[in-house]
């Protein structure tokens, strides 16, 4: 079998475990954007851009 | 001295004031270890022989609604006294000690450690959150503590006997199983101690309910390592760790509830024991009685799992119902019903209400109008996890999310995963019901069981990845590693924002936190019969002598200036948020025969008006 052929088998074997990976940074990415208190000057502190784009998905104003 | 707040150590260097700070603290850890010891000496007196270490947690955790029934029950009596509470709680824990000796661990049997060192890893990470939080208890209350949950205990402690609180009576015709034991810590250590007491008392809780997630899953046969993604996907859930330490009583509800559902009857053990039916039945009543919303979720949590364990035996079934419904009734009449007739006249209130005069729990909630019901509709059920909406107070931890591809391993096929199965689909039928029942009441907090409870077949899931798809499992592990890790660094922001100030504040620096300084304004004032209005939902920084005398904001008349009603009712302080309670205009001139100064403790947001009467000072 020649190379680009084994490559691209491995790949689509390898492509739902990418997948994978990919939603598990989605997910991370969307945790690091809604958590509390990451405003501060932290470790870790999300960039604007994420906490407005979590924002603007999951956050509405109240009846009051 | 303080120099920054920033310092992650700031809590040891100040050691100039170091002992003014232990002289709180040392009594407050003291006094919440008290009614851990009380509360599991109590479990334990009652329930004696269980199997080995469920019993350590499940004698905490029912020694913790008794104890809660009963001290409930001396406060209607107009007893909660010290002098009283004092030797209860004393003579209990010697009773224990003497008749069952201390607890026994035995580790051999059950190994929590896992082999994987990743793993190894996330158990060192989820330790140090859990210590971290600790530390977050240590700080001035949050919003609905200071409202309610602390204040309605402040004042039982303050007048010794079960008066509901102005402007919240409502509130009062629920049960209050899980704010006895705040009352206990300010009867013993009066505001200062008594608050720091009573939030620290919460954090055993946020253990016992991370154990008892430990417990659920190895009981039904899921293995070390899976176990322990389920105690981190509970403490990475902000619906968990923000209520462990704001002061909020969520998390006493959320324990019973778990322990109702690790004692569902063929759960655990297929042999049907009638002792058990009781504590099932006994908890799950504690549970709705603590968290009401629960009472629209446990039958579908309970319900479907029960049945589907006991399909096979229709007639054990209405044995398991009768048995359960005899043992949740006697907890209703005792820490429910008895209190409402005694208090009311009502007792079946605010379910059954018979007499006018009951006060009005609103049952039907809505919080936002159909546009934004919809949305929040639609973004289910990400915004479960990810939901910011306003009162939400956090969610379930996105490790649900990343555990969904493991259902291709087909988890339910083995013994482990029916039950597994059983308990996801009461879970999964409860959220459902929530969502359409009550679709814009967007608050993982007041169902939180039944959000747990489908992660079940997703762990056991992620127990077959470890055999048969490793690669998988390790991705998942590292992924809820990085969740950890910015759990943590949340938890360290939180302390710099919340601990920090409190200690300094607790020092006598001014400014560190405002709240605590207005308390400690109106504290100082040793008049008896000072009158406060509360422009605030904050009645809890009320000193105790002025907690069951302060006016709510609802005896206002319109058509009369504030500060004119005030000359009337010889009111001596009014509070004022204008964040919460907009639209009183306290600018104006005060009429002749008042002067009012004004302190500002943070800008546009706390306010205290000293007012004197010229009258009275002349």
């Amino acid at each position: 079998m020649s190379s680009p052929l084994r490559i691209t088998k491995r790949f689509f074997r390898l492509l739902p475990f990418i997948s994978y990976c990919i939603w598990l940074v989605l997910l991370l990415g969307l945790t690091w954007g809604s958590l509390p208190f990451l405003t501060l000057d932290n470790w870790f502190v999300p960039p604007e851009w994420l906490k407005s784009f979590v924002r603007s998905i999951f956050y509405r104003d109240y009846i009051f | 001295m303080i120099t920054s707040f920033n310092h992650p150590f700031g809590l040891v260097l100040m050691s100039g004031e170091f002992f003014k700070f232990c002289s709180i603290l040392i009594p407050s850890v003291f006094l919440a270890a008290l009614y851990v010891f009380a509360a599991w000496s109590t479990g334990h007196l009652l329930l004696k022989k269980f199997s080995k270490q469920n019993g350590l947690v499940t004698s905490y955790v029912m020694g913790h609604a008794s104890l809660g029934i009963f001290i409930q029950l001396v406060a209607v009596a107009g007893m909660l006294r010290w002098y009283i509470l004092l030797p209860l709680l004393s003579s209990i824990i010697l009773a224990n000690w003497r008749i069952n000796g201390l607890p026994k661990l035995n580790w051999q049997e059950n190994n929590p450690i896992p082999k994987s060192r990743l793993t190894q890893i996330l158990i060192f990470g989820l330790g140090v959150l859990v210590i971290l939080t600790a530390f977050l208890a240590f700080s001035f209350p949050g919003t609905d503590a200071l409202a309610y949950y602390m204040a309605q205990p402040k004042l039982i402690a303050a007048t010794n006997k079960y008066i509901p609180l102005s402007g919240y009576d409502f509130f009062a015709v629920l049960p209050a199983i899980a704010e006895m034991p705040y009352a206990v810590m300010y009867s013993f250590g009066g505001d200062t101690i008594g608050l720091v007491a009573a939030k620290l008392s919460i954090w055993p809780v946020f253990v016992a309910v991370l154990s008892l997630l430990w417990l659920l899953a190895r009981g039904i046969g899921i293995g070390v390592e899976a176990a322990w993604i389920f105690v981190v996907l509970g403490a990475t859930s902000t619906a968990i760790t923000l209520v462990a330490w704001d002061g909020k009583t969520d998390l006493v509800g959320l324990m019973y509830g778990l322990t109702a559902i690790l004692w569902i009857p063929g759960l655990l053990s297929k042999a049907l024991d009638k002792k058990l039916l009781w504590l099932f039945g006994f908890m799950a009543a504690c549970a709705i009685m603590t968290k009401f919303s629960y009472l629209l979720i446990f039958p579908f949590c309970m319900g479907i799992p029960l049945f589907l364990l006991w399909r096979r035996h229709p007639r054990l079934i209405f044995y398991i119902v009768i048995n359960v419904c005899f043992a949740s009734c006697c907890a209703f009449t005792l820490g429910w019903w008895a209190k409402n007739y005694f208090l009311f006249g009502d007792p079946l209130a605010p379910v059954f209400s018979f007499l006018p005069s009951t006060p009005k729990f609103p049952l039907e909630q809505i919080w936002f109008n159909p546009d934004n019901t919809r949305w929040i509709f639609t973004t289910y059920p990400l915004a479960l996890t990810f939901g910011l909406y306003p009162m939400q107070h956090g969610g379930v931890s996105a490790i649900w999310l990343m555990l969904i591809p493991s259902l291709w391993m087909r988890p339910w096929q083995s013994e482990t995963g029916r039950k597994a199965l059983y308990l996801s689909l009461g879970g999964i039928a409860a959220i459902l019901a929530w969502s359409l029942l009550r679709p814009s009441v967007i608050a993982p907090r007041y169902f939180m069981p039944a959000l747990l409870l489908p992660c079940l077949i997703l762990v056991f899931g992620y127990e077959k990845w470890l055999t048969k798809k490793r690669m998988w499992a390790v991705a998942t592990l590292v992924a809820s590693l990085v969740i950890l890790a910015f759990h943590i660094d949340y938890a360290y922001a939180a302390y710099r924002t919340v601990t920090l100030p409190f200690v300094s504040a607790l020092q006598g620096k001014v400014g560190a936190t405002p709240l605590f300084d207005r308390a400690n304004r109106l504290a100082s004032d040793s008049r008896s019969g000072v009158r406060v209005l509360l422009l605030s939902y904050s009645s809890e920084m009320l000193p105790s002598k002025m907690i069951g005398s302060f006016l709510p904001y609802t005896e206002l008349k319109k058509s009369e200036h504030l500060f004119d009603w005030a000359l009337r009712n010889k009111v001596d302080y009014i509070v004022y948020d204008p964040i919460t309670h907009k639209g009183f205009d306290l600018d104006k001139l005060p009429p002749s025969g008042l002067t009012v100064e004004k302190i500002e403790y943070a800008p546009k947001v706390y306010y205290l008006y000293v007012l004197n009467r010229t009258d009275i000072t002349q």
